[in-house]
Protein backbone atom coordinates (compact mmCIF):
# COMPACT_ATOMS: atom_id res chain seq x y z
CA UNK A 1 0.00 0.00 0.00
CA UNK A 2 1.58 3.09 -0.74
CA UNK A 3 1.32 5.57 2.02
CA UNK A 4 0.70 9.34 0.87
CA UNK A 5 3.16 10.73 3.24
CA UNK A 6 5.65 9.78 0.63
CA UNK A 7 4.02 12.28 -2.00
CA UNK A 8 6.24 14.83 0.42
CA UNK A 9 9.11 14.26 -1.92
CA UNK A 10 7.33 15.40 -4.80
CA UNK A 11 8.19 19.21 -3.91
CA UNK A 12 11.62 18.34 -5.23
CA UNK A 13 10.19 16.27 -8.29
CA UNK A 14 8.31 19.56 -9.03
CA UNK A 15 11.53 21.02 -10.44
CA UNK A 16 11.34 20.24 -14.42
CA UNK A 17 8.47 18.32 -14.66
CA UNK A 18 6.22 20.19 -17.68
CA UNK A 19 2.92 22.13 -17.15
CA UNK A 20 0.06 20.34 -19.15
CA UNK A 21 -3.36 20.89 -19.35
CA UNK A 22 -6.29 18.88 -17.98
CA UNK A 23 -9.61 18.72 -19.03
CA UNK A 24 -12.32 16.82 -17.05
CA UNK A 25 -14.99 15.90 -19.40
CA UNK A 26 -18.71 15.46 -18.02
CA UNK A 27 -18.85 11.66 -19.43
CA UNK A 28 -17.25 8.70 -18.14
CA UNK A 29 -14.44 7.34 -20.84
CA UNK A 30 -13.76 3.76 -20.36
CA UNK A 31 -10.02 4.29 -21.62
CA UNK A 32 -6.81 4.80 -19.95
CA UNK A 33 -4.00 5.89 -22.02
CA UNK A 34 -3.31 7.64 -25.00
CA UNK A 35 -5.61 9.54 -27.27
CA UNK A 36 -5.95 11.77 -30.59
CA UNK A 37 -6.78 14.87 -28.18
CA UNK A 38 -4.87 17.26 -30.63
CA UNK A 39 -6.31 16.25 -33.91
CA UNK A 40 -10.18 15.69 -32.47
CA UNK A 41 -10.75 18.48 -29.46
CA UNK A 42 -10.97 22.31 -30.82
CA UNK A 43 -11.90 23.91 -28.21
CA UNK A 44 -13.29 27.25 -28.68
CA UNK A 45 -13.09 30.87 -26.68
CA UNK A 46 -16.43 32.45 -26.97
CA UNK A 47 -17.92 35.84 -25.96
CA UNK A 48 -19.74 34.21 -23.14
CA UNK A 49 -19.41 34.80 -20.16
CA UNK A 50 -20.22 33.02 -17.03
CA UNK A 51 -22.83 34.41 -14.66
CA UNK A 52 -21.13 33.61 -11.59
CA UNK A 53 -17.90 32.26 -12.25
CA UNK A 54 -15.42 35.11 -11.19
CA UNK A 55 -11.63 34.23 -12.77
CA UNK A 56 -8.22 34.69 -11.51
CA UNK A 57 -8.35 39.25 -12.73
CA UNK A 58 -11.69 39.29 -10.86
CA UNK A 59 -13.32 39.13 -14.80
CA UNK A 60 -16.59 37.09 -15.25
CA UNK A 61 -14.62 33.97 -16.58
CA UNK A 62 -15.01 33.31 -20.28
CA UNK A 63 -16.52 29.99 -21.49
CA UNK A 64 -15.34 28.06 -24.04
CA UNK A 65 -17.47 25.54 -26.27
CA UNK A 66 -16.19 22.07 -27.89
CA UNK A 67 -18.20 19.06 -28.92
CA UNK A 68 -16.75 15.23 -27.97
CA UNK A 69 -18.84 12.35 -29.54
CA UNK A 70 -21.13 15.42 -31.26
CA UNK A 71 -22.55 16.57 -27.68
CA UNK A 72 -21.81 19.85 -27.18
CA UNK A 73 -19.50 21.17 -24.50
CA UNK A 74 -19.38 24.38 -22.24
CA UNK A 75 -15.93 24.45 -20.27
CA UNK A 76 -14.49 27.29 -17.89
CA UNK A 77 -11.30 27.28 -16.12
CA UNK A 78 -11.04 26.28 -12.32
CA UNK A 79 -7.96 27.46 -10.45
CA UNK A 80 -6.55 25.08 -8.03
CA UNK A 81 -7.49 26.78 -4.30
CA UNK A 82 -4.20 28.89 -2.85
CA UNK A 83 -1.58 27.12 -1.95
CA UNK A 84 -2.51 23.80 -3.57
CA UNK A 85 -0.97 21.83 -6.57
CA UNK A 86 -2.14 19.28 -8.95
CA UNK A 87 -0.16 16.33 -9.84
CA UNK A 88 -0.26 13.65 -12.61
CA UNK A 89 0.95 10.41 -11.54
CA UNK A 90 1.57 7.49 -12.63
CA UNK A 91 1.59 4.28 -11.34
CA UNK A 92 5.19 1.96 -12.28
CA UNK A 93 4.44 -1.21 -13.36
CA UNK A 94 5.82 -4.64 -11.22
CA UNK A 95 5.84 -3.59 -7.72
CA UNK A 96 5.97 -6.75 -5.60
CA UNK A 97 3.21 -7.54 -3.17
CA UNK A 98 4.03 -6.16 0.40
CA UNK A 99 6.46 -3.33 -1.54
CA UNK A 100 5.73 -0.05 -1.45
CA UNK A 101 4.22 1.18 -4.97
CA UNK A 102 6.03 3.80 -6.99
CA UNK A 103 4.64 6.66 -8.51
CA UNK A 104 6.08 8.89 -10.86
CA UNK A 105 5.42 12.74 -11.38
CA UNK A 106 4.54 12.94 -15.33
CA UNK A 107 2.94 16.81 -14.59
CA UNK A 108 1.91 19.25 -13.18
CA UNK A 109 -0.64 21.52 -13.12
CA UNK A 110 -1.94 24.48 -11.15
CA UNK A 111 -5.47 24.61 -12.67
CA UNK A 112 -8.57 22.55 -14.72
CA UNK A 113 -10.31 23.15 -17.47
CA UNK A 114 -14.21 21.38 -16.83
CA UNK A 115 -16.71 20.81 -19.09
CA UNK A 116 -20.40 20.66 -18.65
CA UNK A 117 -22.77 18.91 -21.14
CA UNK A 118 -25.04 21.73 -22.60
CA UNK A 119 -25.26 23.48 -19.06
CA UNK A 120 -23.09 26.80 -18.41
CA UNK A 121 -20.37 26.39 -16.14
CA UNK A 122 -21.36 28.38 -12.86
CA UNK A 123 -20.01 28.78 -9.72
CA UNK A 124 -21.77 25.87 -8.23
CA UNK A 125 -21.24 23.37 -10.35
CA UNK A 126 -20.59 20.13 -8.91
CA UNK A 127 -16.79 19.52 -10.69
CA UNK A 128 -16.28 23.24 -8.42
CA UNK A 129 -16.92 22.64 -4.91
CA UNK A 130 -14.73 20.40 -3.94
CA UNK A 131 -12.52 23.70 -3.45
CA UNK A 132 -15.01 24.97 -0.38
CA UNK A 133 -14.15 21.90 0.78
CA UNK A 134 -10.41 22.03 1.31
CA UNK A 135 -10.55 26.30 2.64
CA UNK A 136 -12.84 25.01 5.40
CA UNK A 137 -10.82 21.74 6.08
CA UNK A 138 -8.01 24.43 6.35
CA UNK A 139 -9.95 26.38 9.19
CA UNK A 140 -10.92 23.18 11.16
CA UNK A 141 -7.85 21.19 11.23
CA UNK A 142 -5.82 24.47 11.51
CA UNK A 143 -7.64 26.59 13.86
CA UNK B 1 -16.32 28.90 -46.15
CA UNK B 2 -15.34 25.77 -47.86
CA UNK B 3 -12.37 26.11 -50.13
CA UNK B 4 -13.23 26.30 -53.93
CA UNK B 5 -16.59 27.33 -53.18
CA UNK B 6 -15.82 30.55 -55.00
CA UNK B 7 -16.72 33.41 -52.10
CA UNK B 8 -14.99 36.45 -52.05
CA UNK B 9 -14.64 39.14 -49.60
CA UNK B 10 -15.27 41.95 -50.10
CA UNK B 11 -16.29 45.51 -48.82
CA UNK B 12 -19.90 44.27 -48.50
CA UNK B 13 -18.80 41.24 -47.33
CA UNK B 14 -18.78 37.99 -48.83
CA UNK B 15 -19.36 37.66 -52.67
CA UNK B 16 -19.24 34.84 -55.17
CA UNK B 17 -16.96 34.93 -57.59
CA UNK B 18 -16.88 33.96 -61.06
CA UNK B 19 -15.07 30.61 -61.42
CA UNK B 20 -14.02 30.46 -64.72
CA UNK B 21 -11.90 33.51 -65.38
CA UNK B 22 -9.75 33.11 -62.05
CA UNK B 23 -7.73 30.85 -60.27
CA UNK B 24 -9.37 29.22 -57.58
CA UNK B 25 -8.56 30.84 -54.34
CA UNK B 26 -8.69 29.38 -50.85
CA UNK B 27 -10.84 31.56 -48.67
CA UNK B 28 -11.31 31.71 -45.17
CA UNK B 29 -14.41 30.76 -43.41
CA UNK B 30 -16.36 34.17 -42.84
CA UNK B 31 -17.03 35.29 -38.97
CA UNK B 32 -18.48 33.03 -37.66
CA UNK B 33 -19.35 33.81 -34.08
CA UNK B 34 -17.04 32.10 -32.11
CA UNK B 35 -13.62 32.72 -33.18
CA UNK B 36 -10.73 31.32 -31.90
CA UNK B 37 -8.24 33.45 -30.68
CA UNK B 38 -5.44 31.98 -32.02
CA UNK B 39 -6.09 34.19 -35.35
CA UNK B 40 -3.24 37.19 -34.59
CA UNK B 41 -1.03 34.02 -34.05
CA UNK B 42 -1.36 32.57 -36.86
CA UNK B 43 0.78 34.31 -39.67
CA UNK B 44 3.57 33.67 -37.79
CA UNK B 45 2.71 29.96 -37.78
CA UNK B 46 1.95 29.82 -41.46
CA UNK B 47 4.82 27.75 -42.65
CA UNK B 48 6.35 29.57 -45.95
CA UNK B 49 5.94 28.04 -49.43
CA UNK B 50 6.43 29.12 -53.16
CA UNK B 51 3.40 29.14 -54.34
CA UNK B 52 2.41 31.63 -51.72
CA UNK B 53 1.23 34.93 -52.84
CA UNK B 54 1.08 38.41 -51.51
CA UNK B 55 -2.85 37.99 -50.64
CA UNK B 56 -5.14 40.71 -50.56
CA UNK B 57 -6.83 39.55 -47.39
CA UNK B 58 -5.53 39.54 -44.26
CA UNK B 59 -7.58 36.73 -43.08
CA UNK B 60 -6.96 34.59 -45.67
CA UNK B 61 -4.87 31.13 -45.10
CA UNK B 62 -2.17 30.19 -47.15
CA UNK B 63 -1.66 27.41 -49.54
CA UNK B 64 -3.78 24.83 -50.48
CA UNK B 65 -3.55 21.10 -50.17
CA UNK B 66 -1.13 19.69 -52.76
CA UNK B 67 -2.98 16.66 -52.58
CA UNK B 68 -5.15 14.93 -50.31
CA UNK B 69 -2.83 12.33 -47.89
CA UNK B 70 0.67 13.76 -49.19
CA UNK B 71 2.60 16.25 -47.59
CA UNK B 72 -0.05 19.12 -46.33
CA UNK B 73 0.46 22.85 -45.81
CA UNK B 74 -0.56 25.04 -42.89
CA UNK B 75 -3.92 26.20 -42.99
CA UNK B 76 -5.01 29.40 -41.14
CA UNK B 77 -6.35 28.86 -37.29
CA UNK B 78 -9.59 29.94 -38.54
CA UNK B 79 -10.00 27.56 -41.65
CA UNK B 80 -9.18 24.66 -38.49
CA UNK B 81 -11.75 25.94 -35.93
CA UNK B 82 -14.49 23.95 -34.76
CA UNK B 83 -17.80 25.49 -36.84
CA UNK B 84 -20.58 25.14 -33.93
CA UNK B 85 -22.47 28.12 -35.43
CA UNK B 86 -24.84 28.54 -38.45
CA UNK B 87 -22.51 30.51 -40.91
CA UNK B 88 -24.53 32.78 -43.40
CA UNK B 89 -23.18 34.67 -46.80
CA UNK B 90 -25.79 37.22 -47.86
CA UNK B 91 -25.43 39.01 -51.06
CA UNK B 92 -25.45 42.54 -51.24
CA UNK B 93 -28.88 43.95 -52.45
CA UNK B 94 -28.91 43.58 -56.39
CA UNK B 95 -29.51 47.07 -57.78
CA UNK B 96 -32.73 45.78 -59.58
CA UNK B 97 -34.21 45.06 -56.11
CA UNK B 98 -33.69 48.03 -54.21
CA UNK B 99 -36.31 51.28 -53.61
CA UNK B 100 -38.89 48.93 -52.49
CA UNK B 101 -39.26 47.10 -55.44
CA UNK B 102 -41.42 44.01 -54.67
CA UNK B 103 -39.46 40.73 -54.92
CA UNK B 104 -39.69 36.86 -55.16
CA UNK B 105 -37.94 35.11 -53.06
CA UNK B 106 -37.41 31.03 -52.87
CA UNK B 107 -35.93 28.35 -50.09
CA UNK B 108 -34.54 25.53 -50.28
CA UNK B 109 -31.89 23.35 -48.80
CA UNK B 110 -29.40 20.54 -49.79
CA UNK B 111 -28.06 17.53 -47.81
CA UNK B 112 -30.76 17.01 -45.48
CA UNK B 113 -30.44 13.11 -45.02
CA UNK B 114 -26.62 12.71 -45.69
CA UNK B 115 -24.98 11.53 -42.38
CA UNK B 116 -21.90 13.54 -43.55
CA UNK B 117 -21.13 16.72 -44.68
CA UNK B 118 -22.98 20.12 -43.79
CA UNK B 119 -26.79 21.04 -44.65
CA UNK B 120 -27.14 23.84 -46.86
CA UNK B 121 -29.92 26.36 -47.21
CA UNK B 122 -30.00 28.25 -49.97
CA UNK B 123 -32.59 31.12 -50.62
CA UNK B 124 -32.66 33.11 -54.15
CA UNK B 125 -34.74 36.38 -54.79
CA UNK B 126 -35.41 38.58 -57.31
CA UNK B 127 -37.40 41.09 -58.51
CA UNK B 128 -41.50 39.98 -59.59
CA UNK B 129 -41.17 42.55 -62.75
CA UNK B 130 -38.39 39.83 -63.84
CA UNK B 131 -39.95 36.80 -63.26
CA UNK B 132 -40.58 35.89 -66.52
CA UNK B 133 -37.57 36.77 -68.39
CA UNK B 134 -35.63 35.22 -65.37
CA UNK B 135 -37.81 31.93 -66.17
CA UNK B 136 -36.48 31.92 -69.37
CA UNK B 137 -32.93 31.24 -68.09
CA UNK B 138 -34.29 27.52 -67.93
CA UNK B 139 -33.69 26.66 -64.35
CA UNK B 140 -35.76 23.05 -62.76
CA UNK B 141 -34.89 21.63 -59.54
CA UNK B 142 -31.16 20.90 -58.72
CA UNK B 143 -32.06 17.03 -58.35
CA UNK B 144 -32.77 16.61 -61.80
CA UNK B 145 -29.77 17.92 -63.03
CA UNK B 146 -26.24 16.94 -63.45
CA UNK B 147 -23.32 18.36 -61.33
CA UNK B 148 -22.12 20.17 -64.55
CA UNK B 149 -25.90 21.62 -65.26
CA UNK B 150 -26.34 22.32 -61.73
CA UNK B 151 -22.31 24.50 -61.80
CA UNK B 152 -23.48 26.26 -64.87
CA UNK B 153 -26.37 27.51 -63.68
CA UNK B 154 -24.85 28.60 -60.81
CA UNK B 155 -22.48 30.70 -62.60
CA UNK B 156 -25.90 32.09 -64.48
CA UNK B 157 -27.38 33.18 -61.30
CA UNK B 158 -24.30 34.24 -60.99
CA UNK B 159 -23.99 36.66 -64.03
CA UNK B 160 -27.36 37.97 -63.00
CA UNK B 161 -25.97 39.72 -60.35
CA UNK B 162 -27.81 43.05 -60.88
CA UNK B 163 -31.11 41.08 -60.37
CA UNK B 164 -30.64 38.25 -58.21
CA UNK B 165 -29.80 38.20 -54.61
CA UNK B 166 -29.45 35.24 -52.65
CA UNK B 167 -28.65 34.35 -49.17
CA UNK B 168 -27.02 31.08 -48.10
CA UNK B 169 -26.62 29.33 -44.75
CA UNK B 170 -23.78 26.59 -43.41
CA UNK B 171 -25.25 24.32 -41.25
CA UNK B 172 -21.89 22.22 -40.37
CA UNK B 173 -22.32 18.38 -39.38
CA UNK B 174 -21.16 19.96 -36.11
CA UNK B 175 -24.02 22.55 -35.73
CA UNK B 176 -26.32 19.69 -36.59
CA UNK B 177 -24.96 17.09 -34.30
CA UNK B 178 -24.81 19.58 -31.34
CA UNK B 179 -27.72 20.75 -31.94
CA UNK B 180 -29.66 17.51 -32.01
CA UNK B 181 -27.91 15.90 -28.85
CA UNK B 182 -28.70 19.03 -26.28
CA UNK B 183 -30.51 18.26 -23.18
CA UNK B 184 -33.70 19.21 -24.61
CA UNK B 185 -33.21 17.63 -28.53
CA UNK B 186 -33.76 20.41 -31.24
CA UNK B 187 -35.29 18.59 -33.83
CA UNK B 188 -34.15 18.88 -37.83
CA UNK B 189 -37.20 20.44 -38.51
CA UNK B 190 -36.64 22.80 -35.98
CA UNK B 191 -33.27 24.13 -37.10
CA UNK B 192 -34.61 23.95 -40.81
CA UNK B 193 -37.63 26.17 -40.10
CA UNK B 194 -35.23 28.43 -38.13
CA UNK B 195 -32.75 28.61 -40.79
CA UNK B 196 -35.27 29.67 -43.26
CA UNK B 197 -37.06 32.27 -41.32
CA UNK B 198 -33.51 33.83 -40.38
CA UNK B 199 -32.59 33.85 -43.75
CA UNK B 200 -35.84 35.60 -45.00
CA UNK B 201 -35.18 38.18 -41.85
CA UNK B 202 -31.37 38.99 -42.99
CA UNK B 203 -32.87 39.68 -46.80
CA UNK B 204 -35.57 42.26 -44.93
CA UNK B 205 -32.98 43.59 -42.95
CA UNK B 206 -31.27 44.99 -46.16
CA UNK B 207 -34.25 47.02 -46.99
CA UNK B 208 -35.49 44.30 -49.25
CA UNK B 209 -39.32 44.04 -50.06
CA UNK B 210 -40.01 40.30 -49.79
CA UNK B 211 -43.37 40.22 -51.53
CA UNK B 212 -44.03 36.43 -51.85
CA UNK B 213 -42.31 33.62 -50.24
CA UNK B 214 -41.64 30.24 -51.96
CA UNK B 215 -40.56 27.59 -49.76
CA UNK B 216 -39.87 23.62 -50.60
CA UNK B 217 -40.85 21.45 -47.41
CA UNK B 218 -41.03 18.10 -46.42
CA UNK B 219 -43.51 17.40 -43.33
CA UNK B 220 -46.46 19.58 -42.55
CA UNK B 221 -46.51 22.14 -45.17
CA UNK B 222 -49.70 23.77 -43.73
CA UNK B 223 -48.46 24.09 -39.86
CA UNK B 224 -45.08 25.41 -41.75
CA UNK B 225 -47.10 27.73 -43.58
CA UNK B 226 -49.27 29.20 -41.42
CA UNK B 227 -45.88 29.89 -39.41
CA UNK B 228 -44.24 31.66 -41.53
CA UNK B 229 -47.24 33.85 -42.59
CA UNK B 230 -47.77 35.00 -39.10
CA UNK B 231 -43.79 35.94 -38.96
CA UNK B 232 -43.82 37.96 -41.91
CA UNK B 233 -47.51 38.94 -42.18
CA UNK B 234 -46.50 40.89 -45.22
CA UNK B 235 -45.69 38.61 -47.29
CA UNK B 236 -47.62 35.92 -49.48
CA UNK B 237 -46.58 32.51 -48.05
CA UNK B 238 -46.69 29.40 -49.90
CA UNK B 239 -45.07 26.31 -48.27
CA UNK B 240 -45.27 23.09 -51.11
CA UNK B 241 -43.55 19.92 -51.38
CA UNK B 242 -41.26 19.46 -54.65
CA UNK B 243 -41.02 23.28 -54.76
CA UNK B 244 -38.41 23.39 -56.35
CA UNK B 245 -40.07 22.33 -59.70
CA UNK B 246 -42.92 24.35 -59.15
CA UNK B 247 -41.65 27.44 -58.47
CA UNK B 248 -38.00 28.93 -59.95
CA UNK B 249 -37.18 30.93 -57.28
CA UNK B 250 -37.22 27.93 -55.37
CA UNK B 251 -35.19 26.07 -57.97
CA UNK B 252 -32.73 28.68 -58.34
CA UNK B 253 -32.23 28.79 -54.39
CA UNK B 254 -31.54 24.94 -54.53
CA UNK B 255 -29.10 25.48 -56.76
CA UNK B 256 -27.41 27.65 -54.53
CA UNK B 257 -27.65 25.04 -51.89
CA UNK B 258 -26.60 22.11 -53.56
CA UNK B 259 -23.90 23.48 -55.20
CA UNK B 260 -22.61 25.19 -51.98
CA UNK B 261 -22.72 21.49 -50.34
CA UNK B 262 -20.80 19.95 -53.03
CA UNK B 263 -17.45 22.13 -53.25
CA UNK B 264 -17.59 21.76 -49.42
CA UNK B 265 -17.30 17.88 -49.80
CA UNK B 266 -15.49 17.99 -52.92
CA UNK B 267 -12.88 20.34 -50.88
CA UNK B 268 -13.22 18.99 -47.37
CA UNK B 269 -10.42 19.74 -45.19
CA UNK B 270 -10.02 17.94 -42.03
CA UNK B 271 -9.69 20.03 -39.20
CA UNK B 272 -8.58 16.70 -37.63
CA UNK B 273 -4.95 17.02 -39.70
CA UNK B 274 -3.99 20.43 -37.73
CA UNK B 275 -3.30 21.18 -34.91
CA UNK B 276 -5.62 24.04 -33.64
CA UNK B 277 -3.57 26.64 -35.12
CA UNK B 278 -3.39 25.04 -38.38
CA UNK B 279 -0.34 23.17 -38.25
CA UNK B 280 0.04 19.63 -39.91
CA UNK B 281 -0.01 17.00 -37.31
CA UNK B 282 2.19 13.93 -38.02
CA UNK B 283 -0.16 11.29 -38.26
CA UNK B 284 0.13 7.49 -39.22
CA UNK B 285 -2.74 7.33 -40.84
CA UNK B 286 -4.92 10.43 -42.35
CA UNK B 287 -8.20 10.24 -42.74
CA UNK B 288 -9.25 9.17 -46.05
CA UNK B 289 -10.89 11.51 -48.94
CA UNK B 290 -15.15 11.61 -49.43
CA UNK B 291 -15.42 9.74 -51.95
CA UNK B 292 -18.87 8.39 -51.22
CA UNK B 293 -22.41 9.60 -51.62
CA UNK B 294 -22.39 10.59 -47.73
CA UNK B 295 -25.75 9.22 -47.05
CA UNK B 296 -26.53 6.29 -44.70
CA UNK B 297 -28.33 3.72 -47.37
CA UNK B 298 -24.97 3.83 -48.84
CA UNK B 299 -22.49 0.71 -48.43
CA UNK B 300 -19.73 3.00 -49.10
CA UNK B 301 -20.52 5.37 -46.72
CA UNK B 302 -21.06 3.03 -43.87
CA UNK B 303 -17.38 1.84 -44.95
CA UNK B 304 -16.32 4.99 -44.83
CA UNK B 305 -17.34 5.17 -41.53
CA UNK B 306 -16.24 2.28 -40.62
CA UNK B 307 -12.30 3.01 -41.90
CA UNK B 308 -12.38 6.66 -40.67
CA UNK B 309 -13.37 5.96 -37.27
CA UNK B 310 -11.53 6.69 -33.39
CA UNK B 311 -11.67 4.84 -30.80
CA UNK B 312 -11.83 7.47 -27.93
CA UNK B 313 -13.41 10.56 -30.06
CA UNK B 314 -15.86 8.33 -32.67
CA UNK B 315 -15.84 9.93 -35.62
CA UNK B 316 -14.02 12.99 -37.82
CA UNK B 317 -16.44 16.31 -37.17
CA UNK B 318 -17.75 15.87 -40.83
CA UNK B 319 -20.06 12.43 -39.36
CA UNK B 320 -23.42 13.86 -37.66
CA UNK B 321 -23.16 11.94 -34.34
CA UNK B 322 -26.64 12.04 -34.24
CA UNK B 323 -27.50 9.51 -37.11
CA UNK B 324 -28.70 6.60 -36.44
CA UNK B 325 -26.12 5.20 -38.11
CA UNK B 326 -23.26 6.60 -36.01
CA UNK B 327 -25.12 6.64 -32.85
CA UNK B 328 -25.39 2.83 -33.44
CA UNK B 329 -21.77 2.10 -34.37
CA UNK B 330 -20.72 3.56 -31.10
CA UNK B 331 -23.42 2.09 -29.42
CA UNK B 332 -25.57 4.44 -28.33
CA UNK B 333 -28.99 4.45 -27.99
CA UNK B 334 -28.75 0.75 -27.91
CA UNK B 335 -32.12 0.57 -25.50
CA UNK B 336 -34.09 1.94 -27.58
CA UNK B 337 -33.70 -0.74 -30.56
CA UNK B 338 -36.09 -3.15 -31.33
CA UNK B 339 -34.80 -6.78 -31.75
CA UNK B 340 -34.35 -6.17 -35.61
CA UNK B 341 -32.34 -3.47 -35.84
CA UNK B 342 -30.25 -5.25 -32.73
CA UNK B 343 -29.46 -8.10 -34.46
CA UNK B 344 -28.74 -5.93 -37.93
CA UNK B 345 -26.11 -4.12 -35.86
CA UNK B 346 -24.77 -7.58 -34.32
CA UNK B 347 -23.93 -8.95 -37.60
CA UNK B 348 -22.61 -5.57 -39.13
CA UNK B 349 -20.23 -5.41 -36.42
CA UNK B 350 -19.50 -8.85 -36.84
CA UNK B 351 -19.18 -9.01 -40.37
CA UNK B 352 -17.07 -5.95 -40.56
CA UNK B 353 -13.62 -5.56 -38.78
CA UNK B 354 -15.35 -2.35 -37.02
CA UNK B 355 -12.85 -0.97 -34.78
CA UNK B 356 -13.87 -1.24 -31.03
CA UNK B 357 -15.07 1.94 -29.24
CA UNK B 358 -13.95 3.18 -26.24
CA UNK B 359 -17.38 3.47 -23.98
CA UNK B 360 -18.22 6.74 -22.69
CA UNK B 361 -21.36 7.27 -20.34
CA UNK B 362 -22.83 10.31 -20.63
CA UNK B 363 -24.54 11.65 -17.35
CA UNK B 364 -28.35 11.78 -17.47
CA UNK B 365 -29.29 12.46 -13.81
CA UNK B 366 -31.56 15.30 -13.18
CA UNK B 367 -30.29 18.19 -11.62
CA UNK B 368 -29.46 17.70 -8.31
CA UNK B 369 -31.24 19.42 -5.06
CA UNK B 370 -29.13 22.60 -3.94
CA UNK B 371 -26.59 22.67 -1.32
CA UNK B 372 -26.51 20.21 1.74
CA UNK B 373 -25.18 22.62 4.73
CA UNK B 374 -21.40 21.46 5.99
CA UNK B 375 -23.69 21.19 9.27
CA UNK B 376 -25.83 18.28 8.39
CA UNK B 377 -22.71 16.16 8.42
CA UNK B 378 -22.75 16.49 12.04
CA UNK B 379 -26.50 15.54 12.84
CA UNK B 380 -26.60 12.31 15.06
CA UNK B 381 -28.07 9.44 13.32
CA UNK B 382 -26.42 9.82 10.33
CA UNK B 383 -26.78 6.65 7.89
CA UNK B 384 -23.55 4.63 6.90
CA UNK B 385 -23.33 6.53 3.68
CA UNK B 386 -20.46 9.21 3.17
CA UNK B 387 -21.96 12.10 4.36
CA UNK B 388 -24.42 13.79 1.42
CA UNK B 389 -22.05 16.80 1.53
CA UNK B 390 -18.98 15.04 0.15
CA UNK B 391 -20.81 12.86 -1.88
CA UNK B 392 -22.75 16.10 -3.49
CA UNK B 393 -19.04 17.16 -4.10
CA UNK B 394 -18.14 14.13 -5.49
CA UNK B 395 -15.10 13.18 -3.01
CA UNK B 396 -13.96 10.20 -1.74
CA UNK B 397 -12.05 9.15 1.51
CA UNK B 398 -8.48 8.00 -0.05
CA UNK B 399 -6.30 6.73 2.09
CA UNK B 400 -4.11 4.86 -0.99
CA UNK B 401 -4.69 5.39 -4.79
Amino acid sequence: MGDLAELGGLESAQRGLRPVQVMHLPCKIHHDGAADVEAYFRPTETDKKSGTIVDEKGDMAQIREATFRGRKLLGAELTLPEKTQGFVLEKEDGTAPGEPEHWECQAVFDRIVYWNFDRVPSEVDETRRWADWLEVSRAINLA
Amino acid sequence: MPKGSGFVETEFGLQLEEDEEEEEEEVVASQSQSQSPSQAATQEALSGDENDDASHNEDKGKGKDVEKGCTLEAKSADEVAAKLDAIFHVSPVPDKCKDGVPCILGIDEAGRGPVLGPMVYGAAYWPKSEADSIDKLGFNDSKQLKETDRDRFFGILEREKDRIGHVICDLSAEHISANMLLRTPVSLNVISHSTAIEMIKRVRAQGVNVAEIYVDAVGNCEWYEKRLAKIFPHAQVTVRAKADAIYKVVGAASIYAKVTRDRALRDWVFREHYDAQGQPLRRKRQLEELNCSGYPSDERTVAWLRKNADPVFGFPSVVRFSWKTARSMLGEHEEEMDTAERARLEKMRAASNMIDFVKVDWETAGERQGMVSLASTFKPGRSSLRPKYFRDRRMHAVSSF
